[in-house]
């Protein structure tokens, strides 16, 4: 049984969403068409029937394009469980430090094992970084009180510490520097088949804990005490929603690194645009991640032609200032 | 609190012995380690020797450079808390080393002729543009001092993505990517005579001015009943944090932390006093910053750490504390 | 069932606190079935602990709560929700939620993890609010509602979980006199109509007097006095719990007690 006002929200949750998803559609075009040889439409089309430039559509720029939407749906996605779990609009998992140590993880597991076994060690080094990370944002940040911006700012701190500790491990082994400015910065540069599959392969696996997560996502705007009366243990649920938020973010990060500030923006944006109720924005938060990213990877190869700008980088460019209007607009609410 | 304040003088006497056996460790150790009476003998004495010219052309200018440029964040750092009474305040945190270094990239890349002393312009042109947004920020009453420390360190980061972006975009990046890590690995004499003037003439009127300065630190309608012009003393004490902290960042990039922490370490040691602290934090910021240098060159010898990076593992998990420390109050 | 336990819901030897501060010691409650209780006592005498404490947010340091003749603690956590709801005293909610939204909550406890409302749920929802007389609001924003409102709406949403006991703290808090009767008569109401239990934590003796059949008076984390409200309220136990010297005289329309303080005591 739903009521007028539910369905005119949901209609808005959904010609916003489609909107969006045309949108993304839009961009991950010009992402195939743009490069070192522009192609036009009816070129791409042919392409994807074994034309002329299928082997730099299939091979470079469509693994690209579709990494930037899966990395980038699973960062908003990360962002708004993370926030919801911790009623905290500051506590993405790129703000509060999580993708840094997800990285540091990375590259320390790569370090340390024989090239042979970074298939599985890798992703076991993303999952243990952010984890870590999440545990360590929990255990200080408790300690701090229960101001948002505290708990943003411990994150920050944490974050910086991944940060010179990944610095710290690059000098010990330059030889693996490039790959570590990849960690740190966030970059779909080089994106294969394989790589696409693999997080496809991940956000499918992860797909049952969001469809919960989301259902359960609402819950998490109440007070501990309230979610115990109605039977709902507090710890469980936001343990569990911080748990699929790591798992997100895990998957995104072995993917394209750190990428920063997609998981406080593709939320934020979402719940401007279709009200805070997961139905919508949940779905929402993860098509605007995925058009974030496709953007500014988008941007990033056309600004500085014929440079390419890694997308974590125009991420940070946009996400920043974001993150200082939010401060701004935030004024007297809990802190 | 009170009976700490009693011996300044001597946690400064004791700071500044410190101060001196980092400088002599620092001039001794390196890939051709020197005793330490050796390098005592070829510092008082220089021979035509090749252990003399690394002692005198390599070894101590970098040493040298770092504690100059130690003394310039540390006092930084201490007028940033006093001016915005903000813990979390610092040239790093609040993103006026970040905007000292885009300002020196971008003109870098615009002007490739551009070296040494020209970089200073630039770099007091950026801190001050951001500085002047943080001081905007933090008394239009927007923010809390949490906050605006989150809204520094956001700034920060998006000028240092912007450099980033400069630097890839002009396939510059291997030239300038050890200095943005904050080094004082190409230190040399040239870049201590750039510093030096900075740091004598804004270290002595920061000193100069203690008294005044410490007005800043009660809240504004108190300073002005005292008779304190505090539009006035404020605005001396931010062309001194713009100089002091621009030109270190000129000659050796954006070190982190430094300012931040100094001036915590010295209220602890000492109290509260902010002549008390000034002086002290311009011998241990030297003696921070030498420190971590050393730090830097033995723990992956003979491999090298960057200083900024040395600075920051020990920096972060002290932002911690002092996120804690405030807390508490 | 009855015969073995004193009542649905009563703690024995209850001690909560850590280490040398206990904010309850060795208290014995028993919440009379049926009835409308009142826990009073001044600012830091633990009533608001205790009600937390017999709503299982609490875990005590030693004794224990029992419900149904059951440690509290062995049973579930849904099925504790199915027989009890806590209105907490300044109770977050998630941001923009109607207050139909927010009862809907309230049905968790009857539902499967990955199970719909269904229509009866809907039906439950729709009742409850009328109870309440929140159904023309049903579709509007907790935060454009009245003080009054708000706090009815979240006793909407303890009602629609259906549970025999209700446990409200200070449920008049921040309210002016006419909301708080206002959310008084509701309450009421639910005991008088639908025979639910309620316990709730009341700063007002009047309120107490009124409203309440039992009461609680609690000194130092510790149980005072425990009976019939219109026994209870006299002048010697106003004057041992908030140390206010007082008048008790009948009240001149409901006949109860009515409480009228003095002075503070020893102080004239």
């Amino acid at each position: 049984m739903k009521h007028a006002r539910e369905h005119h929200e949901d209609r808005r949750a959904l010609v916003v969403g489609g909107a969006m998803l045309l949108l993304l559609g839009l961009v991950s075009l010009f992402g195939i068409m743009i490069g070192a040889i522009n192609l036009s439409v009816g070129e791409v089309l042919s392409a994807f029937g074994g034309g002329k430039n299928a082997f730099i559509v299939m091979e470079y720029r469509l693994p690209r394009v579709a990494i930037s939407i899966l990395a980038g749906a699973a960062f908003g996605l990360a962002g708004v469980f993370l926030q919801g779990a911790l009623r905290n609009p500051l506590a993405s998992p790129d703000v509060v430090g999580i993708t840094k140590w997800a990285g540091l993880g990375a590259f320390s597991a790569g370090l340390m094992t024989p090239p042979a076994w970074s298939a599985w060690a890798i992703p076991l080094g993303v999952m243990a970084g952010a984890l870590f990370g999440a545990l360590a944002l929990l255990a200080i940040g408790r300690r701090f009180g229960g101001s948002t911006t505290a708990l943003a700012l411990t994150g920050v701190a944490l974050g910086m510490f991944a940060q010179a500790l990944i610095q710290y491990v690059m000098v010990l082994f330059p030889s693996r520097a490039d790959q570590s400015m990849v960690w740190l910065a966030g970059s779909v540069y080089g994106s294969t088949g394989a790589d696409v599959a693999a997080l496809s392969l991940w956000l499918l696996f992860c797909l049952p804990v969001v469809v919960i997560a989301a259902r359960r996502l609402d819950a998490g705007g109440f007070g501990d005490d309230t979610l115990t009366s109605i039977g709902l243990a507090p710890s469980w649920l936001r343990g569990g929603l911080i748990v699929v938020s790591v798992l997100l973010t895990g998957g995104a990060v072995a993917a394209v690194g750190s990428m920063g500030f997609l998981g406080l923006l593709a939320p934020h944006a979402a719940r401007l645009m279709v009200g805070p109720r997961s139905r919508h924005l949940v779905p929402v938060s993860a098509v605007l991640g995925a058009l974030a990213l496709s953007i500014a990877d988008l941007a990033g190869r056309v600004v500085a032609l014929p440079n390419e700008i890694p997308a974590g980088i125009v991420a940070a460019v946009i996400g920043g200032p974001y993150l200082v209007f939010l401060l701004f607009k935030e004024k007297s609410r809990n802190d | 609190m009170t009976d700490r304040a009693r011996h300044p003088v001597l946690i400064g006497a004791l700071c500044f012995l410190l101060l001196v056996g980092v400088l002599i460790a620092g001039v001794s150790f390196g890939a051709s380690g020197l005793s330490v009476g050796n390098a005592l003998r070829l510092l008082a004495v220089p021979d035509t020797s090749p252990e003399s010219a690394l002692v005198w052309e390599v070894r101590l200018p970098r040493v040298v450079l770092a504690m100059l440029v130690g003394a310039n964040l540390a006092i930084a750092g201490v007028l940033i808390q006093t001016l915005t009474r903000n813990p979390l305040a610092s040239p790093q945190t609040f993103g006026i080393n970040a905007g000292a270094s885009l300002a020196i990239v971008a003109c870098l890349i615009a002007f490739p002729s551009l070296k040494g002393a020209g970089t200073v312009g630039p770099a007091f042109a950026g801190a001050a543009a951001v500085g002047l947004a943080m001081w905007a920020l933090s008394v239009s009453g927007v923010m809390n001092e949490l906050k605006l420390a989150l809204a520094g360190v956001s700034i920060q980061l998006v000028l240092s993505a912007l450099v980033q972006a400069i630097l890839i975009a002009n396939n510059a990046a291997q030239d300038i990517v050890y200095w943005l890590a904050g080094s004082l690995t190409a230190a040399q004499w040239p870049k201590v005579w750039l510093i030096l003037p900075f740091t004598l003439i804004g270290g002595g009127l920061a000193l100069a001015g203690a008294r005044h300065f410490g007005v800043l630190a009660l809240d504004q309608t108190t300073g002005l009943s005292l008779g304190q012009n505090a539009r006035y003393t404020g605005g001396l004490a931010a062309i001194l944090i713009v100089v002091l902290a621009g030109s270190a960042v000129a000659v050796c990039g954006p070190i982190g932390f430094i300012g931040l922490l100094v001036p915590h370490i010295v209220r602890r040691l000492a109290g509260g006093d902010l002549a008390v602290v000034l002086v002290l934090s311009a011998i241990v910021g030297p003696l921070l910053l030498g420190t971590a240098d050393l730090f830097g060159r033995i723990v992956v010898f003979p491999a090298e750490m960057p200083v900024g990076v040395v600075t920051a593992l020990i920096g972060a998990p002290a932002f911690l504390a002092i996120l804690y420390g405030r807390r508490a109050r | 069932m009855t015969e073995h336990h004193p009542a649905r819901l009563y703690c024995r030897n209850l001690t909560v606190g850590y280490g040398q501060t206990k904010v309850l010691r060795d208290v014995d409650v028993t919440i009379p079935d049926g009835r409308i209780t009142a826990l009073i006592g001044a600012n830091g005498s633990g009533k608001s602990t205790l009600l937390r404490t017999l709503a299982r947010i609490i875990r005590p340091s030693a004794g224990a709560v029992y419900l149904d003749g059951q440690p509290i603690a062995a049973l579930p956590n849904r099925t504790i929700a199915r027989t009890l709801a806590l209105l907490p005293q300044n109770p977050v909610s998630p941001d923009g939620l109607t207050v139909r939204q927010l009862c809907r909550f309230g049905r968790h406890p009857h539902r499967n993890l990955l199970s719909r409302l269904s229509g009866r749920d809907e039906e439950i929802i729709e009742q409850a609010l009328a109870v309440t007389d929140l159904l023309p609001m049903a579709n509007t924003d907790l935060s454009r509602l009245s003080g009054g409102q708000r706090q009815r709406a979240w006793i909407t949403m303890a009602l629609v979980q259906e549970t025999p006991l209700l446990l409200l703290d200070e449920p008049t808090t921040y309210l002016d006199i006419a909301h708080q009767l206002e959310v008084l008569e509701v309450l009421r109401s639910l005991n008088r109509n639908q025979g639910r239990t309620i316990v709730m934590v009341v700063h007002d003796l009047n309120h107490a007097a009124l409203y309440a059949d039992h009461i609680i008076s609690l000194v130092d984390g510790g149980i005072h006095a425990a009976g019939p409200s219109a026994e209870l309220l006299r002048p010697d136990l106003i004057r041992t719990v908030f140390g206010v010297e007082s008048l008790v005289i009948p009240h001149p329309v409901h006949g109860g007690p009515l409480c009228v303080p003095l002075a503070r005591h020893g102080a004239g």
